[in-house]
């Protein structure tokens, strides 16, 4: 860096504080860095006078680009990219004998809201129907998805979820898989969590875990990584004959000749499958950018930030077993008011002014 | 400042975008995009235009991510001179199908305003008021020189690499768009006693 006393005019017009300084009022200001630096450089009078008077004579007034511009610009951008790698033709791509099945299952789940609508309407008519929402994950990265209840699952890709818009006229909170993907359920005993795959039943009150079906066969495997899960078989008329419950670090299978099978998995298996989130993150005066490059890390996803912004941020927190959306809650607010975390086009986005904003 | 590490990590990203790394291309973007958008609205005053470009030179960048040069030296003047291209191009075709071609080919505009709360007195306001006519009466060309660099933070050689001009004709242009300063305050000023005010 150039040592201020080899300032130019020029540097002295470049240098963000020193126009911050006589744009800002500073030089009324008897303590201020340059304030100081004048009276004690009085060789330097003559170009930080130059300096001055352009910086003065030279204002351009404009109104400023929003955040929310430029977020939307990026979004915009990374959309057209992935529209425009998407195959057109559809007869060509592997995935549409896929597709074919998805649409089946799409409207078996409809039959089931159908239900609950028919329910509630008897009960209220302010009906507050859920829509099922659907995501497919076409990406070669896992897509984060934030259920309505806070709860978030990373999907694996080619994976694909449905899901309602919301929890709150239903006593149950479900919702339909397909593939692969990692769950954190936000606790809540009043209103049982089940992932519904294949014909496999996953119920939990608030853990987190990986659940997987296997295309080929009809096997589908769940690992715990924290809490307790129940898993069976979803007959249709008799629910819940046969089940079994797993605890942290097992396994359970259910295979294609109906069988229910739980073993024990090596700790790091189960971090493979599901997340390197240690059960406490501590976080010590740290800095921010780091802390997010940790939580990229544990859970093997992006998270997109301004470095730049937060690079003088830092905290103190520790961070436990609640969801990775949670966790980011929990972060922008530790970073400051202006601070909030945004699911765009299922990329995590972190909008920020910077702390202490 | 800053500057280095910005530096090091535009590299970093720009390495990474040449790597496939979707995310390196958003955050180059986001780091970028104001600055990018402040100055297109000095070419046009139109921002769906101006995103347009933005994101065309950017699908553009991922499109080619590999066939990008390492060596790329300043990628911030590299997107300024894309983008740059991209709006100057769309200009353009615009005008030859409403048929209303400028005079000028220089598209680039901007208009210096003074500051004038904090003007101390008439001397000072006489003073500034001469720089603010000199800086507005410049060619186009050597505004868009004097934007780049004062208001961009671009370094004269970036500045020449993005409007195509050599090196010295920048340092040039530069000198004499501040050379006013200089006949209006010599550096071994005598009216040292006249800044009491300024501090005041």
């Amino acid at each position: 860096m150039k040592k201020y006393s080899d300032y130019t005019t020029e540097d002295f017009i470049t240098d963000a504080t020193f126009v911050d300084w006589v744009i800002g009022e500073g030089h009324k200001d008897a303590t201020h860095f340059w304030t100081r630096w004048f009276d004690a450089h009085a060789e330097q009078h003559g170009i930080m006078q130059q300096a001055k008077d352009f910086i003065m004579a030279s204002r351009i007034e404009e109104p400023a680009v929003s955040d929310s511009q430029v977020e939307n610009l990026i979004a915009q951008t990374l959309h057209r990219i992935y529209v425009e790698e998407t195959p057109i033709a559809w007869y060509k791509s592997p995935f549409w004998l896929w597709s074919a099945a998805a649409s089946v299952l799409l409207l078996l789940t409809f039959g089931v809201f159908d239900k609950v609508k028919q329910q509630d309407s008897q009960l209220s008519i302010a009906s507050n129907v859920p829509t099922l929402l659907f995501k497919k994950n076409e990406s070669e990265q896992k897509m984060p998805v934030k259920l309505p209840d806070g709860s978030t699952v990373l999907l694996q890709p080619q994976g694909t979820i449905r899901y309602p818009d919301n929890f709150s006229e239903t006593t149950t909170r479900e919702v339909y898989l397909e593939g692969q993907a990692f769950f954190e359920v936000i606790k809540n005993p009043q209103k049982p969590f089940l992932v519904h795959i294949n014909n496999v039943v996953v119920k939990v009150l608030g853990t987190s875990f990986t659940v997987q079906a296997n295309n080929e066969s009809k096997a589908v495997k769940v690992i715990v990584k924290t809490g307790k899960v129940m898993v069976y078989e979803a007959e249709q008329d008799q629910p819940t004959t046969r089940a079994m419950t797993l605890l942290p670090n097992q396994q359970g299978i259910v295979n294609e000749q109906h069988q229910l099978l739980a073993s024990r998995v090596s700790e790091a298996q189960v971090q493979a499958l599901t997340s390197h989130s240690k059960p406490v993150l501590e976080f010590s005066d740290s800095p921010v950018v780091e802390v997010f490059k940790t939580l990229e890390k544990a859970y093997g996803i992006t998270i997109y930030f301004d470095q730049k912004l937060l690079s003088d941020c830092s905290l103190t927190t520790n961070l436990g077993d609640e969801p990775l959306f949670e966790k980011l809650q929990i972060i922008c607010e530790a970073i400051g008011p202006n601070t909030k975390f945004e699911l765009v086009n299922e990329k995590i986005i972190i909008q920020s002014l910077g702390c202490n904003q | 400042m800053s500057d280095s590490s910005l530096k090091y990590d535009e590299l970093t990203l720009w390495h990474d975008l040449r790597n496939g790394n979707e995310a390196a291309l958003a955050k180059l973007l986001r780091l970028y995009a104001k600055s990018l958008i402040s100055y297109g609205r000095k070419m046009v005053n139109d921002d769906a235009l101006i995103e347009d470009c933005i994101q065309e030179v950017f699908i553009q960048l991922w499109q080619y991510h590999h066939t990008l040069k390492a060596d790329v030296g300043s990628v911030k003047a590299y997107l300024f001179a894309a983008v740059r291209r991209r709006i100057i191009a769309e200009l353009k075709k615009n005008e030859l199908l409403s048929l209303q071609a400028y005079s000028s080919p220089e598209y680039f505009d901007v208009v210096f305003s003074i500051e004038e709360k904090i003007v101390q007195d008439e001397t000072e306001l006489q003073r500034i008021k001469l720089i603010n006519q000199h800086l507005n009466n410049l060619p186009k060309r050597q505004k868009e020189v004097i934007y780049l660099k004062f208001f961009k933070e671009l370094s004269n050689q970036e500045i020449a690499e993005l409007m195509g001009v050599k090196y010295q004709s920048v340092s040039n242009l530069v000198h004499e768009a501040l050379s006013l300063l200089r006949t209006l305050f010599p550096d071994d000023a005598l009216w040292i006693g006249s800044l009491l005010f300024f501090i005041a």
